[in-house]
């Protein structure tokens, strides 16, 4: 039984050690690397003002053409739209933002499904595990726990975003190509309108919204829901988002008769996207 | 309960601590600790379902009592029948009734009628098809006279559920394991860190090959209406690799969780993908699996011992029932359907029976074994297509797209991305393909040490999925 003992405890010792040293060449290789995509740019973003800022989901990434705003109205703008945020991820986005100087003169918040959503995704969570110590006071110590605690668990759990081909993309590769100052992806063509969910029932109030309201309250907040398409079920649900928030905006309905407008049934393409955003100019007279 | 999960990794050692150091001096305890075990792991994914395993297990131990007292013929045919129609109607209704049932509807719909029958919709058991052949086998055995039957329930219970082999197998003999439950064994090093070994390559078989290239394989196949030919090739290759590495993972920690406890099961794959025929193929993929259908289905049909049309007729039977356990489509029918054609010439001109890779291997031999795989990949796309005219209309993009550019997928990958992990994996298995994992020779612990590392590099350890064969 000794051989075996003696065989297991080598493994344990070359799983641990492995553990150690792969925490320790990742944390540092991902320290030393560019940000590689939106998110961790927007991590990185420092000491800057813009008049005009979009949070939100890809329905806001994909739809709000900020290059286009500046261009008709001359004022600065970002879109801090990624794919999937929650108001989680937002409020979170929020206070580094606040900590990194970012000001902003008027916000506009993108509101539908994701107001029934708590918590952060695991994108977000991924993209803030890359920094060892970044966050912390925003994030909440709680949070880190077993991420931090055993070595190389936030990259074994986050492989998606942290793994091993991240790693060397973030090393190889040039820092990430989308204009971070924009931020506005666009979607091309006509695809499937394949039907969607809208929550029947929306929670009575999400604590990460009115956390988000309270941090800002030294600025204007307009609260809006982009376009769907006419086949998203329980869509005459969003009308009480507008009991939820002050100033609010529900564009959900306005492109019916334009199914050219849409690449799916949640996004606008880039002809749809830019109709949008002439849409918002002209509503809030920016 | 998954050999991939963290609740397996406190499982394991708990029960392994129990066996050895508490009940070690007890055998009888070391056989029921084994069985409460088992339950708990299969349990642990459905408990309800515990009732049909202990039924299941119950009849045979019954009726194998009852066919070792009863000398006429006819009452031990009716012993048989009753074994038999417990056994596959469990497995009829849990896992084909709604199959058949929606196949008779629309075959009646086609002729204008309409058949007003409720499906049934429900769960399938995990390891149904694997433990209800292991107790078959059992009572066939004891019915042909080549078995005699276990007196000990417990040892009995065990034998059926014994839980590294009971949800996926390798379908063990009665004959070769139930006589393990009645030695009293002792701690043997060699077996056990032999057991390790397997484990830890089963694992990285299943999290770094088989999970990775389930996400590029699912990908593909999800979306095969808008890839080009050289993609739809690398679906087809990516899946051939997830279904291996899947199942013979699985099989190598079942086997190496056995030999920790002193049990030795029977070797399910052998290195099939360097098979030179399709008849070779089957000799090293599913042994388990094949070699029952041979002695419980093909010989008594009459094997190859008439005359050529009632051979070819078995080899189809055969072939044709294995897909059909695999799962309850057309898709699966066909695919043995398919072995079935593939498989008949190589029998008939015998070459499936020279001894598997000699030692002077030739260039005649490699060009031999991708003809085989490749045949083999084309299959694959019968048995992962969702239908039969999806699988036709992948076989065809494949062929007559045309179209080779490598193209980047909506996982936010190339396609021919995994291949630079795929093909170094072939390679290293090519230079072990002589034995049952590679931790052997001058360099074991360096080849462990790299095993493991690459382990926590190239793992899914979160995002991990239930092993495919689970579904069968």
């Amino acid at each position: 039984m000794n051989a075996f003992f003696k065989y297991l405890a080598f493994i344990l010792i070359v799983g641990v050690t492995s553990m150690v040293l792969l925490d320790m060449v990742y944390t540092s290789l991902y320290e030393r690397s560019k940000p590689f995509n939106k998110v961790q740019s927007l991590l990185k973003l420092s000491d800057s003002h813009f008049d005009i800022a979009f949070y939100g989901s890809s329905r806001t990434e994909n739809h709000i053409n900020c290059e286009l705003i500046t261009k008709i109205t001359g004022k600065s703008c970002i879109n801090l739209g990624f794919s999937g945020a929650s108001l989680g991820d937002i409020l979170l986005l929020s206070r580094i933002n606040r900590r990194n100087n970012i000001n902003f003169d008027s916000l506009f918040v993108q509101l539908d499904y994701n107001y029934n959503q708590l918590g952060l995704t695991s994108y977000f969570k991924a993209n803030i595990a890359r920094y060892q110590k970044g966050f912390l006071k925003e994030w909440g110590k709680s949070q880190y726990s077993i991420d931090r605690r055993i070595p190389f668990y936030r990259f074994m759990k986050y492989e998606k975003v942290l793994g091993f081909r991240e790693l060397l993309v973030s090393n190889l590769k040039s820092e990430t190509k989308k204009n971070i100052q924009i931020g506005y992806q666009a979607k091309f063509g006509i695809g499937k309108q394949v039907a969607g969910n809208f929550p029947k029932d929306l929670i009575s109030k999400n604590s990460e919204l009115i956390s988000f309201e309270e941090l800002n309250k030294d600025v204007t907040k307009i609260y809006f829901t982009a376009p769907y398409c006419k086949k998203l079920i329980n869509r005459d649900k969003i009308k009480s988002l507008s009991e939820k928030v002050g100033i609010y905006k529900n564009y959900a309905e306005i492109y019916d008769d334009n199914p050219e407008y849409f690449f799916n049934c949640g996004h606008l393409n880039s002809e749809g996207a830019n109709a949008f955003t002439i849409r918002i100019i002209s509503d809030f007279n920016l | 309960m998954l050999f991939n999960s963290l609740a397996f990794f406190v499982f394991l050692p708990t029960v392994f601590i129990l066996y050895w150091f508490v009940f070690n001096k007890y055998h009888k305890l070391q056989n029921i600790l084994l069985l409460l075990a088992s339950y708990f792991f299969y349990g642990w994914w459905d408990y309800r379902f515990l009732i049909l395993i202990f039924i299941s297990t119950l009849i045979d131990f019954i009726v194998g009592l009852a066919l070792a007292k009863e000398e006429g013929k006819n009452s031990r045919n009716l012993l048989l029948w009753i074994s038999l129609l417990f056994n596959l109607g469990i497995l009829g209704v849990f896992k084909y009734y709604d199959f058949f049932l929606s196949t008779l509807i629309s075959s009646f719909q086609e002729a204008g009628i309409m058949l007003n029958i409720q499906s049934l919709n429900i769960i399938l058991p995990i390891g149904i098809s694997f433990y209800t052949f292991q107790t078959l086998s059992y009572t066939i055995d004891i019915w042909k006279g080549e078995l005699k039957p276990t007196r000990n329930f417990i040892n009995f219970a065990g034998f059926v559920s014994f839980f590294p082999q009971l949800v996926a197998g390798p379908i063990e003999r009665a004959s070769s394991l139930l006589p393990q439950f009645r030695v009293h064994k002792k701690f043997n090093s060699d077996l056990a860190i032999s057991g390790i070994n397997l484990i830890i390559w089963g694992l990285f078989k299943k999290i770094v090959i088989a999970d990775n290239a389930a996400v590029y394989a699912n990908a593909i196949f999800e979306n095969y209406e808008s890839h080009n030919s050289l993609t739809l090739l690398l679906g087809a290759f990516y899946f051939a690799f997830q279904i291996y590495c899947d199942f013979s993972g699985y099989s190598d920690i079942a086997i190496g969780t056995g030999r920790l406890f002193g049990f030795r099961l029977m070797r399910n794959f052998n290195y099939p993908y360097f098979s030179r025929n399709i008849s070779e193929f089957w000799k090293r993929w599913h042994i388990s699996l094949s070699t029952w259908f041979r002695d419980y289905v093909y010989i008594p049909l009459g094997g190859s011992r008439m005359n050529k049309f009632y051979t070819i007729r078995n080899i189809a039977i055969v072939f044709l029932v294995s897909g059909l356990w695999h799962g309850a489509n057309w898709t699966f029918i066909l695919w043995g359907g398919i072995h079935a054609t593939l498989f008949l010439p190589m029998f008939f001109i015998r070459s499936g029976s020279k001894n598997i890779m000699p030692g002077n291997f030739c260039f005649k031999d490699l060009i031999k074994i991708l003809l085989t795989f490749s045949t083999i990949c084309i299959t694959w796309v019968f048995f992962r297509a969702e239908n039969i005219s999806q699988a036709f209309e992948y076989i065809e993009r494949m062929f007559f797209n045309m179209n080779y550019k490598i193209a980047y997928l909506p996982i936010e990958r190339y396609s021919i991305e995994l291949v630079g992990l795929i093909l170094p994996f072939v390679i290293f298995e090519w230079f072990h393909k002589n034995s049952e994992h590679p931790f052997i020779g001058r360099f074991k612990r360096l080849k462990l040490i790299m095993v493991i590392l690459l382990l926590f590099i190239l793992g899914k350890f979160f995002d991990y999925k239930e092993f495919i064969y689970f579904q069968f």
